[in-house]
């Protein structure tokens, strides 16, 4: 039995939810985020919501590609605060002494995840430049824009949803031998 | 062996854990038995990791403008009382020239009071003469205070804000970069209140914004901005009341829009008492 069963449906509707989902749930932890760097870290407030939009994107990669899934070690307000906190930690920042919510054990996996999350950006960035177009518009509009087949392929002029579909495989298929 | 057009779809499925229990066995089965899909399994990771990567990236710029809509929300707090009290001081400036003119009005009275004529003339259409007098002046300040803030003009450089940019010199022209440059060009015209030109500009924006494969944040913005821009470049044109009320409406119409507040607020002085004043000026010039 989880002991975070609302948060574990909140993951769910974020994997599976639109932006507006996703601003909700900002606009939710920004207060507590923010007034726990601003007492702990001794940062400004627009320090705190620097590190928060820098965890926010830890946070989404995390959530969208099954890094973070059930059952939840911890609720997600925790998890948020334990990436600040690693991220805080890479800019050189200080934690010892915190009266601290967050233990260290939560947040060793994160700083894993977070390099993982950078190699994998770095690669993909890579790939994508020497792919060549109509793939790598293609690829940005499917997988980085969150196009509809629809609008892709409208956008680049193809006939169907069915044809943008099949352009895609081509294009992923052409970057899995880019890979090699 | 597998079908690579099939396998493609179905692995994507099986990595963003989509795939019905009963179908994630048959594909786990089949990745045990077949060394290639296997590779091409873990290859596609590696891809629809960093591509996955790169969306997270890109949701950075939605934060920062979550970020700043929260303080915008929080700062008006702030504002408000501070707006209400520049609100005050403007009603308190008027007050002070009525004050004024009324001043101006007695001061003449006296001589009136010692002139021949007053025995003549009987009380109450000296009253009458005097209450006619005030009304003129008081009708001639209020007639100059809603022309200073009510007018055409005067709205429309209220409302008017040039966004930031940036600049837009040079470079590949790509349909975006194209799109940037009318956009730019549009708000200079609109600067240089050459409203005419400016309308055709925000048009050309408006289809290729369209053509430029925007993301949606961006399609919207360029949107509002057009919708928006239209409504005050009507407004300055003394467009007929049909025309601007329906380009107006439309603003309104659109909770989204990121002017429906500004156009709420127009309406409100559209309709007032003021702009009303203003156009029976309008009509006695």
């Amino acid at each position: 039995m989880s002991n975070y069963k609302e948060d574990e449906s909140q993951l769910n509707l974020l994997r599976n939810g639109g932006e507006a989902v996703w601003q909700k749930f900002y606009d939710q932890h920004r207060s507590p985020f923010r007034a726990f760097f601003m007492q702990y870290g001794r940062m400004s407030p627009e320090e705190a919501a620097g590190l928060l939009q820098d965890a926010m994107v830890v946070f989404h990669y995390n959530a969208t590609t099954g890094r973070l899934s059930v059952p939840l070690q911890s609720n997600l307000k925790t998890y948020l605060i334990g990436i600040g906190k690693v991220l805080h930690r890479r800019k050189g920042g200080s934690t010892a002494g915190w009266d601290d919510q967050i233990p260290d054990e939560a947040v060793a996996p994160i700083a894993d995840r977070i390099a993982d999350q950078e190699a994998a950006a770095k690669m993909a960035r890579a790939l994508l430049d020497r792919i060549g177009e109509p793939c790598r518009s293609l690829l940005e509009m499917v997988y980085i824009k969150e196009f509809v087949m629809e609008a892709v392929a409208e956008n680049l002029g193809l006939p169907s949803e069915g044809a943008a579909r099949k352009r895609k495989f081509d294009c992923l298929q052409k970057m899995k031998e880019l890979l090699k | 062996m597998h079908t690579e057009d099939y396998d493609i779809a179905t692995i994507e499925q099986y990595l963003a854990g989509q795939l019905e229990a009963e179908a994630t066995a048959r594909f786990e089965a089949q990745l045990a038995q077949d060394e290639a899909l296997k590779a091409d399994t873990a290859q596609y990771r590696r891809l629809f990791d960093g591509l996955g990567a790169l969306r997270s990236q890109a949701y950075r710029d939605k934060f920062a403008g979550w970020e700043a809509d929260a303080q915008l929300a929080e700062s008006a707090a702030e504002y408000a009382p501070v707006l209400e009290g520049l609100a005050a001081l403007r009603s308190e400036h008027l007050r002070g020239k009525m004050a004024g003119w009324e001043a101006a009005h007695q001061n003449k009275t006296p001589v009136e009071k010692t002139a021949v004529v007053k025995t003549l003339r009987p009380v109450f259409v000296r009253r009458l003469a005097v209450a006619a007098s005030i009304l003129l002046l008081v009708g001639a300040g209020l007639s100059w205070y809603a022309s200073q803030h009510y007018s055409a003009e005067s709205l429309v450089a209220d409302y008017y804000r040039m966004p930031n940019i940036g600049n837009t010199m040079g470079g590949e022209q790509t349909m975006r970069s194209r799109l940037e440059s009318r956009f730019a060009d549009a708000h200079r015209l609109m600067e240089k209140k050459s409203y005419s030109e400016a309308l055709i500009a925000f048009g050309e924006v408006l289809t290729l914004s369209r053509a430029a494969g925007l993301d949606e944040t961006r399609m919207r913005y360029y949107s509002d901005q057009v919708s928006w821009n239209r409504v005050l470049i009507l407004l300055a044109q003394k467009a007929p009341e049909p025309e601007l009320r329906a380009a107006l409406d439309q603003v309104l119409a659109d909770p989204q829009n990121e002017y429906q507040g500004k156009a709420e607020a127009l309406r409100g002085q559209l309709d007032g008492f003021w702009r009303k004043l203003v156009w029976y000026g309008s009509l006695n010039e």
